[in-house]
């Protein structure tokens, strides 16, 4: 299997390994599509996104830079209550302090973590729903 | 002198409940209330934000403003507000603009999205 699927995959199985404050179940996209009903409940879907080698020594060894996103989303029950915003953001924190706590998927060694943005002001606003997407660098050698 | 404008907005109000409405049911938090509303502009939406696309369902509800009555006061509608029609929710929620109604003669226009089937 592709590299980038290898390692989003053992993102995912990691997430499904773990308990969290909020019971989840990951599973891997190649595109997080959602029908609003569907939203009700917690999603976190796990996206591979891109993939860069780069050659480091002359004999052709290489490096591959990976891009892997983990989604988490749920349409807002409560109306007008933060505290269920909030607790989501700790939940997409408590994704994130694991995942980098892990370090290594598939051979992958992680690197770097963007969670960009923290929620989606549209989704909040037009939809109310939290979308938060965490964005996980990893390299393999 | 009659206002004919205002009769006529009055007696088209009228006619829309009796002949144009199904009897829907508008809650907020654990009040609600029957009314008689027209199923307006249908649309189906998508957000496609940061990668991950999420399709709606948008309806707009006609309701005689006066008929909005929740908890015995009359009341405009707010987002996080759901409408039942049938098996069907609807939340009301903004559209572009951040506009969640419009007044439309003696009605409320409410914009809504499809939550629960």
């Amino acid at each position: 299997m592709a590299l980038i699927i290898d390692i989003a995959d053992a993102i995912v199985s990691s997430l499904n390994d773990h308990e969290f404050s909020q019971d989840l179940t990951a599973e891997r996209k190649y595109l997080p599509i959602f029908e609003l009903p569907e939203m009700a409940e917690l999603h976190v879907t796990v996206v591979a996104q891109s993939l860069e080698r780069t050659e480091i020594t002359k004999d052709g060894t290489d490096r591959a830079d990976v891009q892997v996103a983990v989604f988490v989303q749920k349409k807002l029950a409560k109306i007008e209550d933060d505290g269920e915003v909030d607790d989501l953001m700790d939940l997409a924190q408590e994704i994130v302090l694991y995942l980098e706590g892990i370090g290594t998927f598939g051979g992958a060694v992680w690197s770097k973590t963007e969670h960009n943005p923290v929620v989606l002001p549209e989704h909040l606003d037009k939809l109310r729903q939290f979308t938060s997407v965490i964005t996980l660098s990893l390299t393999a050698m | 002198m009659t206002d004919l404008i205002q009769t006529g907005v009055a007696w088209h109000d009228v006619q829309r409940k009796a002949y144009l409405s199904r009897l829907v049911t508008y809650q907020r938090g654990l009040d609600s209330v029957s009314v008689g509303a027209t199923l307006g502009t249908f649309e189906e939406e998508g957000f496609d934000e940061s990668g991950s696309i999420i399709r709606t369902r948008r309806i707009d509800f006609v309701v005689t403003a006066a008929d909005l009555i929740l908890d015995g006061a009359v009341v405009k509608p707010i987002p996080g507000d759901r409408i039942v029609e049938g098996t069907d929710t609807y939340e009301v929620l903004a559209v572009a603009g951040g506009e969640i109604y419009k007044i439309v003669g003696k009605a409320f226009r409410i914009h809504t999205r499809l939550i629960d089937e």
